[in-house]
């Protein structure tokens, strides 16, 4: 879909990444630019999973991107990049506000270059502001924006949300607005400058719960509920609740489908009760039900009437889940002799999931062949590399 | 600020990670026709425990901006023929209803295409459009325990907790726009129109990717949580939320040497970047008692000045006040439709230094009916026709931003 998009990629960690990945499985050309020694995602990896000496969290945000190694701060660097980039249709970075500006290519130096350009900056909290220079980081960020707060119960206190959701919606919030800006590109040939931040992203993933709390500003107090409820901000029984063989997760669902549901007296007592002020109440009452039962016994009477629930899944689940599989969420690749297995990009385009082209395993696997499409002839590429301006792996032939 | 400018979009969609979806659309230029039945989207009836604001629900103040609202009857004769000569004059169809609903009203995708063949289809579901899960309900709750995310979140010696917002949605509405847009650029290019679907579980998967993808190969600890304060079960020690003597902080990644001089406890620092992962218990055994021992205030100071990535844990009524926050005026309230000040969470991007306008605030049901109808070629006197005979409700007008 985004065949003929060129997009020049000084990104790391994953936010960025993560934004070059979601076009490039679109069909852009994203050329991810690298140091000499490479990107960091190459050396770091969460939970130190590394396949073959590949790191995992380099594999899960940099598919479909080709690896050009140059050394930014060598004074031959600036003419090369600057003729990349005149080649591209964007430009998107992450690095800390003002570290673009210092290599000589920050948006009012690239616009005057090529004014048509569409320059995307990830920041942790803003290119501007009070607090632009603050690391921004997905932790940082969940506690900043209130996600921690408004995750947890009142036994817990604040839970951090378990995977990097600020990052990653972060990133596909920085891809749509690209593509935003290529639209009206096409349109008016004009440039835009496209800024998105990890703060704003942590706000964005809770505009439902943020809108309720601006209505009405409880307070402190709301946030404080039985360990069962599921949010800070839901009627009972929206939750998730022990059984005697797995937890249950039980979403909005009426009290007079919960009683005819669980046949109970006690539930029917309650019926009356005002589910959110007194969540607490009801949920203990459910939880009190659940306990004992076994999750086949329970699926059987709330299919029955129509409950909203599902079990609650682990990982390992996940894998074998029947809707997963039909769904090509998963996908199986070659990596160095092995195998590796990479979440594929959540959209579909008329039936079809993006096809995969590759991960660049190799530090600068592709400087060679982005140079020579560039116009430089074998020995200056040579040249270049030779003198450490570029990196590239050694030619086998 | 309008980039996508001369674009429109017939919005079928209710809940919230469709309506969230379009509203992006909307915010960025887009003529956004939502479709309202006669008594009004799901959304703009029910709310989150039943908050309203002066008679609007939350939930459709969350995500009913820069939208205009056309309510008709699409069951009736009449009402299709308005769906299909809307259908057949826009850019983009968008629907979130469950797999099969809009192809009974003769609004699939098939149908759609014969009457506007260069349209761009998007579709929102809980699981996907086909698959043995087609026909469950599709809510955040229920994704976030399929997905691993609620299993995946909390403290090991504890249960499963979910995110508690409804994260799930949020990433699903980025999708279902950005989908649209990816489509309307391959459109630019080839002139043919595509059939565009995200749905809720997949955005599930897609959020956790990077905790995913280190377990699919290899990963693993002991157990699915967060031991101690971690914030998860692939974090080294000391990531995670630090309980002080009057509140919370978060730890980020770092080397261990100044965690030592912070804590006072010199041992800290012969821990390896690999200890930091292997010996993460021992290590967040250490720093707890200490860590309780201080105010925030003091913790705050001393982090700073020894280069330490933290965060304070805020609360929402902080989140309001943050500095941060207010400088990219992520929050703004202003008179919505009835003249009562509501809240809104703006949109997360900005385009040329510029957060996008508030063109409209949600709209009352039907404000823009009789507009529609008359662009789409209906006669003031067909449209009062159709109103007579219940077909259609219209407003007294559109609602502008002050």
């Amino acid at each position: 879909m985004l065949l003929k998009m060129r997009v020049v990629s000084f990104c790391h960690y994953l936010q960025g990444p993560a934004c070059t990945q979601y076009l490039a499985d679109m069909g852009a050309d994203v050329i991810k630019i690298e140091p000499p020694n490479g990107a960091f995602e190459r050396h770091w990896s969460g939970g130190k999973s590394f396949i073959n000496g590949v790191s995992a969290f380099l594999l899960s945000a940099n598919r479909n991107k080709r690896s050009f190694a140059i050394d930014l701060k060598r004074p031959e660097a600036q003419a090369i990049i600057r003729r990349l980039i005149g080649s591209a249709d964007a430009v998107v970075e992450n690095f800390r506000p003002g570290v673009m500006d210092r290599l000589g290519l920050g948006y009012d130096e690239l616009r005057k270059l090529k004014p048509e350009i569409i320059y995307a900056s990830a920041t942790g909290l803003g290119a501007s502001g009070p607090d632009r220079d603050r690391p921004g980081q997905d932790l940082l960020m969940q506690a900043r924006s209130g996600l921690m707060a408004a995750t947890g119960n009142h036994e817990t206190g604040p839970v951090a949300v378990g995977a990097a959701t600020i990052d990653q919606h972060g990133g596909a919030l920085l891809a749509m607005g690209i593509l935003a800006a290529f639209v009206r590109r096409l349109q008016t040939g004009k440039g835009t400058r496209v800024e998105a931040s990890l703060l704003n992203s942590g706000i964005d993933l809770q505009v439902e719960a943020l809108t309720k709390y601006l209505a009405k500003r409880p307070g402190r107090a709301a946030f404080k509920h039985d360990r069962h409820v599921g949010s800070w901000y839901h009627d009972a029984p929206y939750g998730v609740y022990p059984l005697a063989d797995a937890h249950i997760a039980v979403s909005m669902n009426d009290a007079a489908k919960m009683t005819r549901a669980l046949k109970s007296e006690r539930l029917k007592a309650l019926e009356g009760l005002d589910r959110y002020v007194e969540r607490d109440r009801y949920a203990q009452a459910i939880a009190a039900e659940l306990k004992p039962r076994r999750f086949a016994d329970v699926a059987k009477d709330f299919d029955a009437e129509g409950v909203w629930f599902e079990r609650v899944r682990d990982y390992d689940d996940l894998i074998n889940d029947p809707q997963a599989k039909h769904n090509h969420v998963f996908r199986e690749v070659p990596i160095r002799g092995t195998t590796a297995t990479l979440v594929n990009h959540p959209l579909r385009y008329d039936g079809q999931v993006p096809e995969y082209k590759g991960v660049p395993l190799d530090i600068g696997e592709h400087s060679r062949e982005v140079l020579s499409e560039l116009g430089y002839a074998a020995a200056e590429i040579d040249s270049f590399i030779a003198s450490g301006v570029i990196v590239a792996p050694a030619t086998t032939d | 600020m309008n980039l996508l400018e001369g674009v429109t979009v017939a919005s079928f969609n209710h809940f919230l990670a469709g309506p969230a979806g379009a509203q992006i659309l909307g915010d960025l230029g887009a003529d956004v026709i939502a479709v309202e039945p006669l008594d009004g989207a799901f959304h703009r009836n029910w709310a989150v425990n039943g908050t309203f604001v002066d008679g609007q629900s939350v939930n459709f103040i969350s995500t009913g901006r820069n939208k205009r609202s056309v309510a008709f009857d699409l069951k009736s004769e009449a009402g299709k023929e308005i769906a299909r000569r809307l259908v057949t004059k826009v850019d983009v169809v968008m629907e979130n209803f469950r797999p099969g609903t809009m192809a009974k009203l003769g609004l699939g995708y098939d149908d759609v295409k014969a009457l506007n063949p260069r349209v761009i289809y998007a579709s929102a579901s809980g699981y996907g459009s086909s698959g043995p899960y087609r026909d469950k309900p599709g809510q955040d709750l229920l994704v976030q325990a399929i997905s691993g995310l609620a299993a995946r979140t909390g403290r090991a010696d504890g249960p499963p907790t979910p995110a508690g917002p409804t994260v799930s949605d949020h990433h699903t509405g980025a999708f279902y726009a950005l989908g649209v847009l990816a489509a309307l650029i391959g459109r630019g290019r080839t002139g043919k129109g595509c059939l565009v679907e995200v749905d809720l579980l997949s955005a599930a998967l897609d959020v956790q990717f990077e905790s995913l993808v280190c377990y699919l190969n290899g990963g693993r600890s002991p157990s699915s949580r967060g031991a101690g304060n971690l914030a998860a079960w692939y974090s080294p020690a000391p990531y995670g939320i630090h309980a002080t003597m009057d509140g919370h902080v978060a730890i980020s990644m770092g080397p261990m040497k100044p965690l030592a001089e912070a804590f006072e406890l010199p041992e800290l620092a012969a821990y390896s970047e690999k200890d930091q992962f292997d010996k993460r218990a021992e290590i967040v055994g250490k720093i707890r008692p200490r860590v309780a021992a201080k105010s925030t205030a003091h913790w705050l100071e001393v982090f700073g000045r020894l280069g330490i990535w933290h965060a304070k844990v805020q609360d929402y009524d902080e989140v309001v006040l943050d500095a941060q926050v207010r400088h990219n005026r992520m929050i703004q309230t202003m008179p919505g439709a009835t003249g009562a000040p509501i809240s809104m969470v703006m949109h997360p991007v900005r385009y040329d230094g510029e957060v996008p306008e508030v063109r409209l605030v949600p709209q009352p049901l039907g404000a823009q009916t009789r507009d529609v109808l008359a662009e789409l070629g209906y006669s003031t006197d067909r449209v009062g026709e159709l109103e007579a005979a219940g077909v259609i409700r219209t407003h007294p007008g559109q609602v502008a931003a002050e």
